[in-house]
């Protein structure tokens, strides 16, 4: 193999020589002038005769004139922004050339993992993000300026300042695998929170999304990978310094507020209308009723009248939100060393009180030259994030009535108005709570390009992520009042090695890279917590645990390591021909011992029609590539996943899972004795869950490149999902980690970028994104049993469905409330759903549930148009996530049930109760005392769909008579806005936030507590 | 050339790290193991016995302030007050509340099936084999007579679950039973009597499990073998009914021999006490002791002041409250009023002994209480529940004598700590309304908002239940005579007039159970072995009974189950 390679080099090296050995002969003037599209002619465009040095430039008028060596000479004609021509002199001595402009996007090279390709020569589905679009927006996440940006990519809401929203690429793979999209930074996986990224800071994009293209990482990549490339020095020997800031303001994009005064007692009354209206039909009001009589006692003064109160809770718990933004960067350097510094500070604080999220960031990027062939760097960065002081209860402050106050006249505060065990909601905002998440990030690189041995290169990556995070707090309120203090140490640690082999070749037509990839990645985590409770004093607060009584210790720790292999292969031929073709080997510690391997190969084809001969007189076709791909990415399962787990933590109440154990004492004044709980089964065939994935695209550029863009087909399926199946618990165990089914996801993508204007003084572009996706469960169990009905069984315990989107919703279906006179059925009452008797059993069981739809969107469409009207430019981009028919629903219902709760809490003013006074009230109001179980359950599902202005801006910059003043390169001033105008039919805070699996409905809607922010910035950009 | 050295050189030094063990992905779990490493020596298996006792107190005392009550509410002696119509078909609906008990027992179950099924494996020797089997098969079939008791016919499982398994289906309620008695039966014949100075105080014993057995063989009509496993437990030199005062509060005064078994610290034999056969243990603030006073008295505690003492806050006499709440008092510490007596046995299963049965003496079954708001005309008076003074409104309204209203009921002081709190759950003095803060005896005993649990050991099975299983076999063997000796036992204890063999029935056994228990006992499970739930309920509570449907003698498998056992039908009980 060795001494074929060698031969193959060496016929290569003749053949080389034997072009350079052309002979010569008497030179040829030629003469011409270089034109645009529309005629105007080209200063400064630079001519080369091929194979030689010398060459000339056009004038202003755009003719050149320049000598050849004989009349078979090729001149190379370009400009920077054009696309470089080669055009043949063929004896001609006037040769005039039009250039058209070059689509830069063709040109630009894609980063596609462990390696760069230019984005013509792509194979598979690669989009870069347009982070010029949005660079005004007031996005202090890096997940908030993907959202919309990427067909296929589907980025949510955060509602918590600073926070990453939910991510994924072409909708859902797995079942309850891993679900997140893999992130790369500078080549090394980024295990670290997106928050910890200033924006500033990226480069560029690029997203992976078919199979063909995330296969070359293997068994992580199945959700889609997220390449980011942060800002580099570069060789100039000006440095360059650049300063943007800007501020911002939030307020909610819907101003929900909870009922005051007036509209409470309202509510009391109608929560009484049994009392408060005459029967029997209800509608007319009692007289006698005394609203005072029913309010709770705690609203009441000793004499039975109402307290004097009026407190606006909401107020007290939100205020306008800000987001200061600074950013500094300095970079430079030489053909031997570059360098970039930068440092930038957050300051966001939300709307609710102490929603708050600073940031600073620091980064270095170094690269040096110590030999012509070798190249070492370093990119490093840090970021600490200060997320002090924790929150009122934002549920509890909705839920408080105007008739109570937080303070007593003392002005201390009353730990529960209510008297009960409902907290004051600000019991949790008079805390001391200190909570800081430090993190670290370098990678050193050393790159060689093997001097003996042109194209090839050695690259070796050695990156680590390294995290720290410190959560002290101390509330004289928790602990039942008692006291409690604590602190939390965490500490995260993960290497990356990388040894990355690429051999560049092109000999004749033939255009080759291989890759060769050998790595390993190690991650390890501690936690440790220490815990008092019961304080008689906490004035030393989460610093001296010693002065509780009762003191807690805990650790965690976990380990894991992946050890993987890849070797890639790009072939072109003739500039129309390309192939890609990928293998993986990738081994993961959390999989049983007979699977910790699997292998990932790909293929992927590309033809360049616009270069075929025949598509040369197509004028109207700049560019037209079609690419097909097949390929097999994975996804990983959890660590520790296989082993049955027995757990020694003791068990605390309100544990979030049950994965303790329950020690016990014997004996009065006895001491703890240690107790072991079983708490998983084992699973020693747990494998790789596999997603093998068909991509179709076409990319291409038309009508002299106004018109460019890409349309992509898929169609994955996942086998051997991995997922939690839920077992009888007679077992011991609710659920177990399983391999089974398979799920498919289908789609459509496109984008078109098209150039409406390109005047000298007035431009506009606009681009428009589409796509589509539709989730099917193709097999779960395999097993038709129950019922025995020749078709497989679906899992109706776990809410999976053969045929069903995987997050399909089964469910009761209501019709409308009961009222006074409406004939019930059994358990139900007065104001409550009326559930859909499916089977007619005249009582609703489980088989009344049916499918009433989906929660994911039928489809998703972003349009984003930008126009540059001399130094100024306008730019807006409107999203929109639809459901169509019986799609992307979210569970929306409020119900008010006269309870021991329900008759003290407040509500958000915006909730239309049913009541007999109001018979078409479109919410529940249940004043029975009990309920059905069937309607406690009830989700009442609505259509979430929306169409939202999500960023505008105008900007402008400063004209160089004023720069020159300033000395500076340009200067730039902007105002935008974020989330200006949302249009939906959904009720109550803004639709989009629901989580993901859309089962916790308490983000938004009429039960939510977090709004969304609109937000209104003003920025200043400055580069010297 | 030079370059190719050069080459090399740096090759070696950065790619050094390159080679790989073929360790590198093996998985060493950091903190927690497996079952692979977590049952080869006597600490392994004791931590895990030490579980199952954690778990039954988990499901039956401290998961949180409604679980354990299940087996109280619906009864024919208790109702949740807080509810103003009862949604009986919504709870026994198949996913209702009666799917509490069925994974939680199972779990009892499925661990006591991992210790049986690893001990062959494990470094143990065969004598310390039979000790931890006799502990493992005890619990395992108090899992299952629990679960037979409410479900009837289950699944019966005895090996460890070791892979996915989706095929179960039930056996009879019988083979259950049957199950049951053979693993008592070993567990009496290996574990150590109480009377066995290796034992510690709430471990389970030869009696614990002779007494149970008695009872299993009760609900399998097993009459004549329940009467030898109940006399074993009788019978045995070490046991004994308490009859005389004794323990650490034996002089407080008013108290009485039956307020003694309930003060803390008087359930263990330690204190002298002998009637006491399974205790379970709550030792208060120690990692295990499930007695936490600062994780609130919704879970990890026994929250049975909180939910069965009134919420005295709330009553108002002519608009003024008589009660400064919450006090550690016979005010019933921090009660919030939720399992309320019904008028049953508030009123009707007293009425032969009302006043010479210190069961009913107002320290036991306070029904009168005395004003302690400085601010109220009431202030030292007595307000009863029996004669409430005009003008007293509740939380339901004005309150009637002998009608529970949410405020203002008679409680089980057995549920409370009398002037006996927890330390920590006393209000700091500076936060004591200034009312109360110059009278130390209220000032001192002014609780927290944490408060409300009850931290005090527990009994599972006493010597008084043993008497009273024996009288069930005895009259299931039509031996009237013998079982009205043994109802006299219990009876006699407490100065209660002695029954006649004539008066003895079923009916009056239950009666006994709640005038000796009230809400020690768990009701439900009484009332469903002996299928009789539907019938008491239908009978003696108006709140639930017209409600009552008569397949409820059996509750519904859970739903969820019936759905996740996807390889087999677990079949439904009739009716739902």
């Amino acid at each position: 193999m060795k001494k074929t390679r060698f031969n193959l080099t060496l016929l290569l090296i003749i053949g080389l020589s034997l072009q350079v050995t052309a002979q010569e002969s008497p030179r040829l003037n030629i003469s011409g002038r270089i034109m645009d599209a529309d005629g105007k002619p080209l200063p400064g465009v630079s001519l080369l005769e091929k194979g030689t040095k010398s060459g000339t430039t056009t004038k202003e008028d755009g003719s050149f004139k320049i000598a050849v060596t004989n009349n078979d000479a090729v001149l190379l004609v370009s400009l920077v922004g054009y696309k470089t021509k080669e055009i043949p002199v063929a004896g001609n001595p006037v040769i005039n050339v039009t250039l058209e402009i070059a689509n830069r996007d063709l040109e630009n090279v894609v980063v596609i993992g462990y390696g760069t390709q230019r984005k013509k020569d792509l194979t598979g589905a690669v989009t870069s993000v347009n982070l010029e679009a949005l660079k005004d927006a007031p996005n202090t996440n890096i997940g908030q300026l993907l959202q919309g940006t990427v067909p296929g990519l589907n980025v949510g809401i955060s509602t918590f300042a600073g926070g990453t929203p939910p991510i994924n690429i072409r909708g859902q793979n797995t079942l309850n695998g891993n679900q997140n999209v893999l992130i790369i930074v500078d080549g090394i996986q980024y295990t670290q929170a997106l928050s910890s990224i200033n924006p500033d800071d990226i480069a560029s994009i690029d997203v992976l999304k078919d199979a063909s293209s995330t296969a070359v990482y293997g068994a992580q990549a199945a959700n889609g990978v997220i390449l980011i490339t942060t800002r580099k020095g570069r060789n100039s020997p000006q440095p360059r310094i650049s300063f943007s800031s800007s501020y911002a303001v939030q307020n909610p994009t819907v101003d929900l507020k909870p009922m005051n005064l007036t509209q409470y007692l309202q509510n009391v009354t109608e929560a009484n209308w049994d009392k408060s209206y005459l029967g029997p039909g209800y509608t007319q009001p009692n007289p006698a009723f005394n609203v005072a009589q029913y309010v709770d006692p705690s609203m009441r003064t000793a004499s039975g009248t109402l307290q004097p109160y009026n407190y606006d809770w909401w107020s007290a718990a939100t205020k306008q939100g800000k987001i200061i933004d600074n950013h500094l960067s300095i970079s430079g350097g030489n053909d031997r060393f570059n360098y970039l510094l930068s440092g930038g500070f957050v300051d966001q604080a939300g709307f609710i009180i102490n929603d708050k999220f600073k940031r600073k960031t620091i980064r270095a990027s170094l690269e040096t030259k110590p030999l012509t062939w070798w190249k070492v760097g370093l990119v490093s960065s840090g970021a600490f994030v200060n997320q002090d002081g924790a929150e009122p209860t934002i549920g509890n402050v909705i839920q408080a009535s105007p008739l109570n106050v937080p303070f007593d006249s003392a002005g201390k505060l009353i730990p529960s108005p209510t008297n009960t065990l409902v907290p004051n909601p600000f019991q949790t905002y008079y805390v001391d709570d200190y909570d800081r998440n430090n993190y670290y990030f370098a990678n050193i690189y050393s790159d060689i390009d093997v001097p003996f041995l042109k194209g090839l290169n050695y690259r070796m990556n050695f990156g680590n992520n390294y995290r720290t995070s410190e959560r002290f707090f101390s509330s004289v309120f928790a602990a039942s009042l008692q006291g409690q203090a604590f602190k939390n140490y965490q500490d995260y640690y993960d290497y990356t090695f990388d040894n990355i082999l690429t051999y560049k070749k092109t000999f004749g037509r033939h255009d080759i890279t291989g890759t060769v990839l050998y790595g390993a990645i190690k991650r390890k985590y501690n936690s440790t917590n220490a815990r008092s409770e019961v304080f008689t004093r906490l004035n030393l607060s989460y610093n001296n645990l010693g002065q509780g009584t009762n003191a807690f210790v805990s650790s965690t720790a976990f380990q894991e390591s992946l050890n993987y292999q890849m070797a890639r292969l790009n072939y072109k031929f003739n500039d129309r021909y390309l192939l890609t073709a990928t293998i993986r080997r990738d081994g993961f510690s959390g999989f049983a011992e007979n699977f910790k391997y699997a292998y990932f190969p790909t293929a992927a084809l590309g033809w360049v029609i616009s270069q075929e001969n025949f598509m040369s007189r197509v004028n109207t076709v700049s560019f037209l590539k079609l690419r097909v791909g097949y390929g097999e990415s994975g996804n990983q399962t959890p660590r520790y996943s296989s082993i049955a787990t027995v757990s020694s933590t003791p068990w605390v109440p309100n544990p979030p899972d049950n994965n303790f154990a329950f020690p016990y004492v014997f004996g009065d004044g006895g001491t703890t004795a240690a107790a072991q709980q079983v708490t998983s089964l084992s699973n020693p065939d747990l494998k790789w869950e596999r997603t093998k994935g068909l991509n179709a695209g076409v990319d291409f550029t038309l009508f002299n490149n106004r018109l460019s863009g890409s349309l992509d087909f898929y169609r994955n399926n996942t086998y051997d999902l991995l997922f939690s199946v839920n077992i009888p618990t007679v077992s011991g165990f609710s659920s177990v980690q399983t391999n089974l089914g398979q799920l498919r996801n289908t789609g459509f993508e496109a984008n078109l970028n098209y150039i409406i204007l390109a005047q000298k003084d007035f431009k506009w572009n606009a681009s428009f994104n589409f796509w589509k996706n539709t989730n099917k469960i193709v097999h779960l169990t395999g097993q038709d049993i129950n019922p025995k009905d020749g078709t497989e069984d679906d899992l109706v315990g776990s809410g999976l469905f053969i045929n069903r989107s995987r997050y399909a919703i089964y469910d009761y279906q209501y019709n409308g409330i009961y009222n006074l006179t409406d004939t019930r059925l059994p358990g139900f009452t007065v104001g409550s759903y009326k559930i859909v008797d499916q089977n007619k059993s005249n009582t609703i069981t489980d088989a009344d549930r049916i499918i009433l739809g989906r929660r994911e969107p039928a489809y998703q469409m972003s349009l984003y148009n930008n126009f540059t009207y001399k130094a100024f430019s306008f730019s807006f981009f409107l999203n929109t996530i639809q459901g169509g028919k019986n799609g992307y629903l979210g569970n929306n219902n409020p119900s008010f049930f006269r309870d021991d709760n329900g008759i003290r809490n407040n509500f958000l003013s915006a909730i239309d109760y049913w009541s007999p006074a109001n018979p078409t009230g479109k919410y529940p109001r249940n004043i029975s005392g009990a309920r059905s179980y069937n309607e406690q359950t009830l989700n009442r599902w609505q259509n979430r769909s929306f169409v939202r202005l999500q960023d505008a801006s105008i900007s402008y910059n400063l004209p160089t008579s004023f720069l020159k003043k300033l000395k500076a390169q340009s200067v730039n001033v902007y105002i935008s806005g974020k989330n200006l105008i949302t249009w939906t039919k959904w009720e109550g805070w803004d639709p989009e936030p629901v989580s993901t699996d859309g089962l916790n409905n308490a983000d938004g809607g009429l039960l939510g507590t977090r709004p969304v922010m609109r937000a209104f910035t003003i920025g200043l950009n400055i580069t010297y | 050339m030079k370059n190719i050295q050069q080459f090399l050189l740096i090759v070696i030094l950065l790619g050094g790290g390159l080679s790989c063990k073929k360790s590198y992905l093996d998985e060493h779990p950091l903190d927690f193991l497996s079952t692979s490493n977590a049952f080869n020596t006597e600490a392994d298996f004791n931590a895990s016995v030490n579980n199952l006792y954690g778990l039954v107190r988990q499901h039956f005392y401290t998961i949180n302030d409604f679980g354990p009550f299940y087996y109280l509410y619906r009864t024919d002696a208790f109702f949740d007050i807080t509810v103003t119509t009862p949604n009986m078909a919504a709870d026994m609906a198949t996913r209702g509340f009666s799917n509490f008990a069925w994974a939680p027992n199972y779990k009892i179950v499925s661990e006591a099936n991992t210790i049986i099924s690893r001990l062959p494996g494990s470094s143990l020797s065969d004598a310390q084999k039979k000790l931890f089997e006799a502990r493992a098969r005890f619990f395992r079939a108090f899992g299952y007579r629990t679960l037979a008791y409410l479900y009837g016919g289950v699944p019966l499982i005895l090996k460890e679950v070791t892979t996915p398994t989706t095929d179960f289906t039930r056996a009879t309620r019988t083979q259950v039973y049957a199950q049951a008695i053979e693993d008592l039966k070993f567990a009496a014949a290996n574990l150590p009597s109480l009377s066995a100075g290796s034992i510690k105080d709430g471990e389970v014993s030869i009696q614990a499990a002779q007494h149970l057995l008695a009872e299993v063989y009760l609900a399998d009509g097993q009459f004549q073998n329940a009467v030898t496993a109940a006399s074993a437990v009788i019978g045995d030199p070490s046991m004994g009914l308490m009859t005389s005062r004794f323990g650490r509060r034996s002089t407080v005064t008013p108290g009485d021999v039956y307020w003694d078994l309930f003060q803390r610290g008087n359930q263990n034999r330690k204190n002298g006490n002998k009637e006491a056969i399974w205790v379970i243990q709550i030792e208060t603030d120690v990692t295990g002791g499930g007695g936490s006073t600062s994780g609130g008295s919704q879970g990890g505690v026994y929250a049975l002041e909180r939910v069965h003492a009134p919420l005295v806050r709330d009553v108002k006499i002519n608009g003024v409250a008589p009660f400064l709440w919450p006090i550690a008092n016979y005010t019933g510490g921090r009660g919030v009023g939720f399992l309320a007596p019904d008028s049953y046995f508030i009123t009707d299963i007293w009425q032969s002994d009302f006043n010479n049965d210190i069961r009913n003496a107002n320290n036991n079954f306070v029904r009168d209480f005395y004003g302690n708001n400085p601010a109220s005309p009431y202030f030292g008076q007595l307000i009863s529940t029996r004669n409430p003074p005009a003008g007293s409104t509740g939380i339901n309204g004005n309150i009637v004598a002998n009608k529970a209203d949410r405020a203002f009921y008679p409680y089980q002081s057995k549920s409370t700590q009398v002037y006996e709190p927890p330390q920590t759950l006393v209000t700091a003095l500076a936060s004591v309304p200034s009312a109360i803060r110059n009278i130390d005896s209220l000032a001192k005993y002014y609780l927290t908002a944490g408060a409300g649990g009850t931290y005090i050991d527990q009994y599972m099975f006493r010597l008084a239940e043993t008497y009273l299983i024996r009288a069930e076999a005895y009259l299931g063997l039509n031996n009237t005579g013998a079982a009205a000796t043994d109802i006299n036992v219990v009876r006699a204890r407490v100065n209660a007039a002695p029954v006649t063999p004539g008066q003895v029935t079923l009916d009056y056994i239950l009666d006994e159970r709640l005038r000796e228990f009230g809400v020690e006992e768990k009701r439900m499970l009484t009332l469903m072995r002996l299928g009789k739930w539907v019938d008491r309920v239908k009978r003696l509570n108006p709140f639930y009974g017209p409600q009552m449907q008569d397949n409820y003698n059996l509750w519904p498998i859970p739903a969820d189950e019936i759905e996740r056992n996807r390889s087999a039908v677990l079949q439904q009980n009739p009716g739902y």
